[in-house]
């Protein structure tokens, strides 16, 4: 390949990514809401015009010049906070979700492939797993092994695990049946190659796509977990931010307004990006949710 | 239909003996010793042992053990586990250790509070959920087709506790407004004081439900419409109204009822921050006191219950299931 063909690959590869936006407009503008947000947390340090911690004003502070978002009830200034609350949310949901979308999915393919025993067992179990409601599981062992950065990612990753589990699960089962028929009528030989030639790359694509719908959700969680005053302590939260602005009197607006409008445009990204992927990958999963 | 219901009531019951040694066991990982943390300054040896037998913390963990010599099974009447069982089952919950008054009244008395606030979201849910999201199927890409789409993302990504925050704040700090807090009005003596208390929090948890009701029936309705019995029933010279409402509507709403189902685990944990935040006298936020004040033992009895309101819950809605579609009874 010369260098003219290597351009113009790149030219066309650009051109169907121009061609994907265009098509799906909502996407764009999630993804858009995403790489800001993520922009706007790694670089907060250049772009935030006060320390979050600092007593930069008086408290209670309408918006100004100075503070463009206000400043909340101990005088620190909202908009600095703002940009330092997406580095916690961010990072603990895409670990998070990395992490138990990975092992859900090692333990969706083995419980689906195997059946039998192992299958029923892990079926129970998961179906046990749900049977809990998440924010209470997620209080719970927040509480008994005490807040900090390591066991909210655990808890939140415990809280993935089961979903995909089942999603997975279900991929390899209805893959599988495929599979065998093909296989039955072909040579016979090689048959569980086959399969799993052709079975994880479609189940890790599903796996792939549904821990991209999970991502708001798991945002939204930390935040819950953070107002309700579980969340990583000494770090500037959005959901402890509101907690704060809802505990403090008189109210003041901006306090609670702010922080909680971080949380909704960010989730709003990653539902409407992961709706978008979703919609391209396999339009006949548009039916499902 | 006998055998379904039995089957899915016995897989019920051992979900649920699941969940009671699960949350048991999670409770006994704590770290620290709550003897030591209730026996103050001056603690000696005896005193602890003292507070363990008090607690019932020196009995075994369950009523049959392994172990590791002959005989290798170890069996005792009295154990932690059959205390826990015991006390649920027989409704003698004990003393809280948070606010010293006895556990089982205060569930009762709390119960309602929790059970009005889900009742009232789910109607909230159904009322407004699946007319919009009927609608927005009906009238596909016309604008009120684009509004419901774009008012359901937004009420699935914003979070309850913010919404009920600015509730709380927007008009007391523009209006000095104040709602009723913490004690409880009974719906009985005085219907309308109880609605405005408990509907605002209805209201919030209702709004992520009803965004997520509407997606899903207007997605459900869009693929039932396109069914070849839809054609066949306009065909035969039904009104279109018509088609949609007897055919249409009730087809699909067999994924709906599952997903409202499968919310309730949801709004019970939402039940939770909105009776934190509008400081309603129900079990979510006495679960989440019990739970702040480290009173394990309220905690894994709520969320027994909790567990067991899902597990039968959806039970019902299987139930439901099957009774709405013949073909899945027998399968």
């Amino acid at each position: 390949m010369g260098v003219a063909q290597r351009s113009e690959g790149f030219g066309s590869r650009l051109g169907k990514l121009a061609t994907l936006a265009r098509q799906n407009p909502l996407g764009t503008v999630g993804l858009i809401i995403i790489l800001t947000f993520v922009f706007l947390a790694i670089f907060a340090s250049w772009i935030a015009p006060y320390s979050p911690t600092a007593l930069s004003g008086n408290p209670d502070q309408g918006l100004s010049s100075a503070h463009i978002f206000g400043t909340e009830r101990v005088g620190r200034d909202i908009f600095s906070r703002f940009l330092y609350g997406g580095r916690v949310s961010l990072s603990v949901a895409v670990i998070s979700v990395l992490l138990g979308g990975s092992v859900g999915m090692i333990i969706g393919i083995m419980s689906g492939y195997s059946g039998g025993i192992i299958d029923s067992t892990i079926q129970r179990s998961v179906d046990t797993a749900i049977a809990f409601p998440p924010l209470l599981l997620l209080l719970i062992i927040t509480t008994v092994l005490g807040p900090s950065y390591r066991t909210i990612v655990f808890a939140l990753t415990l809280a993935v695990i089961p979903g995909v589990i089942r999603i997975v699960r279900g991929a390899v089962l209805s893959e599988k049946n495929n599979q065998y028929v093909e296989a039955a009528r072909a040579s016979g030989a090689a048959g569980p190659r086959i399969v799993l030639r052709h079975l994880l790359p479609n189940v890790v694509a599903l796996g792939i796509i549904v821990m991209t719908t999970l991502l708001g959700g798991i945002i939204l969680a930390e935040a819950a977990l953070a107002f309700l005053g579980l969340g990583i302590p000494n770090a500037a939260s959005w959901g402890r931010d509101v907690s704060d602005a809802r505990s403090s009197f008189p109210y003041h607006i901006p306090s609670a307004l702010f922080p909680g409008a971080a949380i909704t445009l960010t989730v709003l990204g990653f539902n409407v990006l992961g709706d978008s992927i979703r919609d391209i990958a396999d339009p006949r999963l548009r039916g499902s949710r | 239909m006998q055998t379904f219901i039995l089957r899915r009531l016995i897989i019920g019951i051992v979900i649920l003996f699941v969940l009671s040694v699960t949350v048991f066991l999670l409770m006994r990982i704590v770290p620290g010793d709550p003897a030591i943390r209730r026996c103050g300054l001056d603690c000696t040896k005896p005193k602890i042992a003292q507070i363990h037998k008090d607690l019932g913390l020196d009995k075994p963990y369950f009523p049959v053990e392994l172990r590791r010599g002959p005989p290798f099974v170890s069996f005792s009447s009295d154990s932690q586990y059959g205390t826990y069982m015991s006390s649920i089952l027989t409704g003698d919950l004990g003393t809280s250790t948070f606010n010293q008054k006895p556990v089982g009244p205060q569930v009762i008395d709390r119960m309602p509070v929790t059970i009005e606030i889900m009742v009232l979201t789910l109607i909230f849910t159904i009322i407004v959920g699946i007319p919009f999201g009927a609608l927005s199927a009906v009238f596909r890409n016309s604008p009120i087709d684009y509004v419901v789409r774009s008012t359901s993302v937004l009420g699935l990504a914003v979070p309850s506790f913010w919404v009920a925050t600015l509730v709380l704040v927007i008009p007391s700090d523009l209006w000095g407004y104040a709602p009723i807090i913490g004690r409880k009005v009974s719906l009985i003596n005085d219907p309308i004081g109880n609605f405005k208390q408990v509907a605002p929090a209805a209201a919030v948890l209702a709004l992520g439900s009803a965004a997520g009701v509407m997606r899903l029936t207007r997605s459900s309705l869009l693929e039932v419409m396109r069914q070849d019995y839809m054609r066949t029933a306009r065909a035969k010279g039904l009104t279109q109204s018509a088609v949609v409402i007897r055919h249409g509507l009730k087809n699909s709403m067999i994924p709906v009822v599952t997903v409202l189902g499968l919310q309730v685990s949801g709004l019970l944990g939402g039940a939770i921050i909105v009776e934190q935040i509008f400081t309603l006298p129900g079990l979510g936020l006495f679960t989440l006191q019990a739970l702040l004040a480290k009173d394990y033992d309220v905690v894994q009895t709520m969320t027994l219950y909790a567990g067991a309101t899902v597990v039968l819950l959806n039970l019902l809605v299987d139930v439901s299931y099957a009774w709405l579609d013949p073909r899945i009874r027998y399968s």
